[in-house]
């Protein structure tokens, strides 16, 4: 049983430019779990970080883009098995998606995850993406996972432990 | 392994002020949390902003989601608000409608891309009714200077209420 209410379970830093995923685990004792992240992709024309909560029941998001008064929110309900991908974007070069992951699973039956992330997309504009998605009550790792191009080295993820 | 949420400074105004300043941000960290309650004198409602190292150059950016009595809407800033430097986040009501936020900064001492963060906040707007926001902010023209201050402020050079509390956190 972990001692402090609030706990730093890891910080990753991208060294390289191989990695494509990024794992959290041992994450059963912890009734929340949050992330704080930033990371960039340095190549490939559609670049995606997606988060893999093991065992998905459904999720949606709401992404705001475009110039002051264009575009409206996008909501997208998917259901399935297997991987539940939170996309946040195409992340353009050298450019970071910053991004804050709260797992909750404190509930009897089921858990939730709250994505909030958004990213640069021009030199001038950026885009904004919030998702939740129901999971399994007993999530015990989480991945972030990287489609479409290499992380630039310093690419970062936080995940701290809270007892409620 | 140590607890590593920090509260690094807090301010709480005893009486009215324009602007609340967090300065001489350790760099020791790796995020920054900030979380706050705030109100305002003014009467009509206003904006709050924050200026990261009180850049006032046209260098910020936005996406807003929110959600209101006439359903859910998105907003990004004009090139107004970006001539101003300023970062929209959230409205008040004035006199005691305070109103809650967090922002966080991820990487806040380095520029891995340009400054970047996420704000959440709930805009009273009335003594029945209020919005929920998600802002997104970033610095758009290659600001990836670290983060060594904060300077909070409102639209139309209005007064933080007296009662206005915002706590800064350094997480590990």
């Amino acid at each position: 049983m972990p001692t402090n209410t609030f706990e730093h379970l890891g910080t990753t830093v991208v060294s390289g430019s191989s990695t494509t995923s990024i794992v959290f685990s041992g994450l059963s004792s912890w009734t929340n779990v949050i992330f704080v992240g930033r990371i960039a992709q340095s190549s490939g024309s559609t670049r995606q970080m997606n988060v893999n909560l093991g065992g998905t029941q459904a999720f949606q998001n709401m992404y705001a883009s475009g110039s002051s008064g264009t575009g409206v929110p996008n909501t997208t309900r998917a259901t399935g098995a297997g991987s539940c991908d939170l996309t946040v974007a195409s992340v353009p070069d050298g450019n970071g998606v910053s991004f804050k992951g709260h797992l909750i699973k404190q509930g009897t039956s089921r858990g939730y995850f709250l994505w909030e992330g958004g990213f640069q997309k021009t030199s001038s504009t950026m885009d904004f993406t919030v998702s939740n998605a129901f999971t399994p009550n007993n999530v015990t790792s989480v991945t972030f996972g990287f489609f479409g191009g290499v992380l630039t080295a310093g690419s970062t993820i936080s995940a701290y432990g809270v007892m409620i | 392994m140590a607890t590593s949420f920090k509260a690094l400074a807090t301010a709480t105004l005893t009486s009215t002020a324009t602007s609340i300043t967090f300065s001489s941000i350790p760099q020791t960290y790796t995020h920054l949390w900030v979380m706050g309650q705030v109100g305002t004198t003014y009467t009509t409602g206003c904006y709050m902003y924050v200026r990261p190292n009180n850049v006032s150059t046209n260098t910020y950016d936005y996406q807003l989601i929110y959600v209101n009595t006439g359903g859910i809407t998105q907003q990004s800033n004009s090139d107004t608000d970006k001539s101003l430097g300023l970062v929209e986040l959230i409205t008040s009501t004035g006199n005691s409608a305070f109103t809650g936020f967090e922002i966080v900064y991820p990487l806040y001492k380095s520029g891995l891309g340009n400054n970047v963060w996420i704000y959440n906040g709930n805009t009273q707007r009335t003594a029945t009714s209020n919005d929920n926001r998600g802002v997104w902010g970033t610095a758009s023209n290659a600001e990836t200077t670290a983060i060594t201050s904060l300077v909070f402020s409102l639209q139309y050079g209005a007064s933080f209420d007296t009662g206005t509390k915002i706590t800064l956190y350094g997480l590990d």
